[in-house]
C-alpha cells in the first residue's frame, strides 16, 4: 500500500500547530540570547570559559575578537582564482553482488580577471579490494569496515586531499580561495567511539595531512610572492548552536542549566541574523576542547558567521589562516561575491557539487555495470531476494 | 581536389567531432562555444571515408537539460562582461550543429551522393577550404533533396550554401545562374521558390 497521505497530513498539521504555538517562546529565547551576547564581556567570559573547560573537560567557544563586533567586507581582487571541491559517494550495498563503494570528487576552478577561465571535472574512484574496504591498525591485527559514518568521513578526507592537489597545482600568480562544502573538520566521528587506529587514519593522516599541505602552499605563496591563499569550509543554513550554548558561561549568577534552558533551541544563525548587517561577518571564534583535537596535530580551525544578504552562512578556516595577513578579508569578500553570483550560494560550490553529484540514474547504471562486468567474467551474481522483490513488483 | 585532412595541418579548420550520425545527416559537438561554422558552410568529417555535409542548423544550449540558463547580466555594460564574470558558462553550455550529408570521397574522387555508411561517432569535423568548396560545388544535383530536409530552414541554408560557393568561384554570377537553372529543372512547379532562394543567395 502507498503512504496513507490522509493520516500523514493530519499528523503534519498537528506538528505545524505545535510549531506555530511555540513561536512566541522562540522569539523570547532568541531575544534573550542576543541580549546576553551583546552584554558579554570578552575578558570575563574568557576567564570563566577557561575554568569551565578545565573543570568540566568539555568543548567550549573561545572568541578571538569582540563577540558582538561585525566586520564589513573589503574589496575583492580583480585577478583571483576561486576553487571548490565537493564529493558524493555510493555506499556499500549489501544487496549488490560485489562488496564495493565509490567516491566521486567534483572539482570547480574559476579564474576571474584578465583571462577568465573555468575548469570543471570529476574523478570517480572505486574501492573494491580487501585493503580498500577496511581501515587496519599498524600491525594488521584489527580492522574496521569502511561504510556508513566512516565512509562519510573518508569521503571528506578525500575531498580535502583533492583540494590540496588543486592548490599545489595552482601557479600562485594571483590570490586564491579554496572552498569545501560544509565544515573543514571531519564531521560525524564525534558521536560514536571509534578505535584509535581509525581516528589516526582519518583525522591525523587524512584531515591533518591535508591541512598541513594547505599550510605549506599558503606559506610558500606568502614567502615567494606575497600572494594570499584562503581555504575554508562553507556551510549554508548551519544548524550549529555552539555560540548560543556558550552564553551560559556569561551568566555566572544563574545556574548554567537555567541559562541553557532560556535559550533552548535557538541556533547561532538566528542570533547572528539579528546582529550582522548584510555583507558583514561576525567575530572569529574557535571551538576548543573537541574530543578529536588530540588527533589533529595542532591543526585546529576557527569560524565566523557571514550574512550573505540571503542567509547566515558558517565559515570554518584553519586557525593559522586567521593570522595570515588578508586571508580572512579575502575569504569574506570572495564568499560574498560568490554568493551574489550564485543567487545566494557560492557559484563555485554549486558547480563543484554538479560535478560530484551521483544521481539516481547514475546509481542504477553503476549497479548494472557491476553486475554486467561480473557476468562477463563468468562470476555468478546473486542479489538478495528482498532486492529482487523490489525490482520485480507483483501481486 | 584537395584531399580532406591532406596537405595542411591535421587540425586546420577543425571545429568539433561528430556526436550523432545517420546516413543522411550528422551532428557535431563544437570544441568551442559559439564556434559553429556559418549556415550553409560545406564541412567534411571522417578519415577513411570523408563525408561532406552542408551546415543546416546550429544550436547552443545548456549541457544539462535540467539546468536551463538564467539571466545574469542585469547591470552589466556588455554581453562580454557577463561571460567574463561567469567563466563557468563556457563549460556548461555547448554548441552543436547539424550538417546534411551531401556526398563523400571514394578514393580521390568526389561522389555527390550519400555515403554507404553514416559518419563514425567522434569523427573530426572541419570546414572545407575554398578549393574543396569550389570542387564540391561543381555539382548541385543534390540541392532538391536538401530542400526537403526537416532540419532548420531549408530555403535559407540552401541559399547560404549557394552564396558561399559563389564566393569561391571566379565568376560567382555564372555559378548562381547555373545552379538556379539546374534547381528549376529538378523542381517543376516551384519556380517562385527557386527564384526566392536565388534572390536570397545573391542579396
Amino acid at each position: 500500500m502507498p503512504l496513507d497521505l490522509d493520516t500523514t497530513a493530519t499528523q503534519i498539521d498537528r506538528m505545524a500547530v505545535h510549531i506555530a504555538g511555540r513561536r512566541d517562546d522562540r522569539e523570547a529565547a532568541l531575544r534573550a540570547a542576543v541580549a546576553v551576547l551583546e552584554a558579554l564581556d570578552k575578558d570575563t567570559y574568557e576567564e570563566r570559559r577557561a575554568a569551565f573547560a578545565e573543570s568540566q573537560n568539555r568543548a567550549t567557544v573561545r572568541f578571538l575578537q569582540d563577540p558582538v563586533s561585525s566586520f564589513a567586507p573589503t574589496a575583492i581582487p580583480t585577478d583571483l582564482t576561486v576553487a571548490a571541491i565537493d564529493g558524493s559517494h555510493i555506499d556499500i550495498d549489501r544487496h549488490l553482488a560485489a562488496r564495493c563503494f565509490l567516491i566521486n570528487i567534483g572539482v570547480c576552478k574559476l579564474t576571474y580577471g584578465a583571462a577568465p577561465d573555468a575548469d570543471l571535472r570529476s574523478a570517480p574512484r572505486l574501492y573494491a579490494s580487501d585493503d580498500e574496504l577496511v581501515i587496519r591498525d599498524d600491525i594488521g591485527e584489527r580492522s574496521e569496515r569502511i561504510d556508513g559514518t566512516i565512509l562519510g568521513a573518508l569521503r571528506h578526507v578525500e575531498e580535502l586531499s583533492a583540494a590540496a592537489d588543486v592548490l599545489e597545482a595552482l601557479p600562485g600568480d594571483r590570490p586564491a580561495v579554496m572552498l569545501v562544502d560544509g565544515p573543514m573538520t571531519v564531521a560525524g566521528l564525534g558521536g560514536r567511539v571509534f578505535p584509535d587506529f581509525v581516528l589516526r587514519a582519518l583525522v591525523t593522516e587524512g584531515f591533518a595531512g591535508a591541512m598541513e599541505r594547505f599550510r605549506l602552499v599558503s606559506a610558500n605563496w606568502l614567502a615567494a610572492e606575497g600572494r594570499t591563499l584562503a581555504v575554508a569550509g562553507y556551510t549554508s543554513l548551519p544548524g550549529h548552536d555552539e555560540v548560543v550554548r556558550a552564553l551560559s558561561l556569561a551568566l555566572p549568577d544563574e545556574h548554567p542549566h537555567q541559562a541553557e534552558s532560556a535559550t533552548d533551541s535557538v541556533l547561532d544563525r538566528e542570533v547572528f541574523g539579528r546582529l550582522l548587517p548584510p555583507g558583514h561577518r561576525s567575530a572569529l571564534f574557535a571551538s576548543t576542547g573537541h574530543p578529536l583535537e588530540s588527533y589533529q596535530q595542532g591543526h585546529t580551525t576557527v569560524n565566523f558567521y557571514l550574512n550573505t544578504g540571503d542567509e547566515i552562512g558558517r565559515v570554518e578556516l584553519p586557525a593559522w589562516a586567521a593570522d595570515e595577513p588578508g586571508a580572512v578579508d579575502l575569504l569574506h569578500a570572495t564568499l560574498l561575491d560568490q554568493c551574489r553570483r550564485g543567487g545566494g550560494y557560492p557559484t563555485v560550490l554549486i558547480e563543484a557539487h554538479e560535478q560530484a553529484v551521483v544521481n539516481g540514474r547514475d546509481r542504477r547504471t553503476f549497479v548494472e555495470l557491476v553486475e554486467s562486468a561480473l557476468a562477463d567474467r563468468g562470476v555468478a551474481t546473486r542479489t538478495s531476494e528482498k532486492n529482487i522483490s523490489k525490482t520485480v513488483r507483483r501481486i | 581536389m584537395t584531399t580532406p585532412n591532406g596537405p595542411s595541418s591535421p587540425t586546420d579548420g577543425r571545429v568539433g567531432e561528430v556526436v550523432r550520425a545517420s546516413t543522411t545527416e550528422f551532428e557535431t559537438g563544437c570544441y568551442e562555444l559559439y564556434q559553429s561554422p556559418p549556415l550553409g558552410a560545406l564541412v567534411v568529417c571522417g578519415e577513411e571515408t570523408p563525408i561532406f555535409g552542408v551546415v543546416a542548423d546550429s544550436l547552443t544550449e545548456s549541457m544539462d537539460p535540467t539546468r536551463p540558463p538564467a539571466p545574469r547580466g542585469a547591470g552589466m555594460a556588455s554581453e562580454r562582461e557577463v561571460y567574463d564574470d561567469n567563466p563557468q558558462l563556457s563549460r556548461l553550455l555547448s554548441t552543436r550543429f547539424t550538417s546534411l550529408a551531401v556526398g563523400h570521397m571514394s578514393g580521390s574522387d568526389i561522389r555527390w551522393r550519400l555515403a554507404p555508411n553514416p559518419a563514425r561517432i567522434l569523427s573530426f569535423v572541419r570546414i572545407c577550404d575554398d578549393d574543396e568548396t569550389r570542387d564540391f560545388s561543381a555539382e548541385v544535383g543534390f540541392l532538391p533533396r536538401l530542400l526537403d530536409a526537416r532540419v532548420g530552414s531549408p530555403d535559407e541554408f540552401v541559399a547560404a550554401y549557394l552564396r558561399r560557393c559563389a564566393a569561391v568561384h571566379s565568376d560567382p554570377e555564372s555559378f548562381v545562374i547555373r545552379a538556379g537553372k539546374e534547381m528549376a529543372g529538378m523542381l517543376p512547379g516551384q519556380l517562385r521558390r527557386v527564384s526566392a532562394i536565388l534572390r536570397t543567395a545573391t542579396s
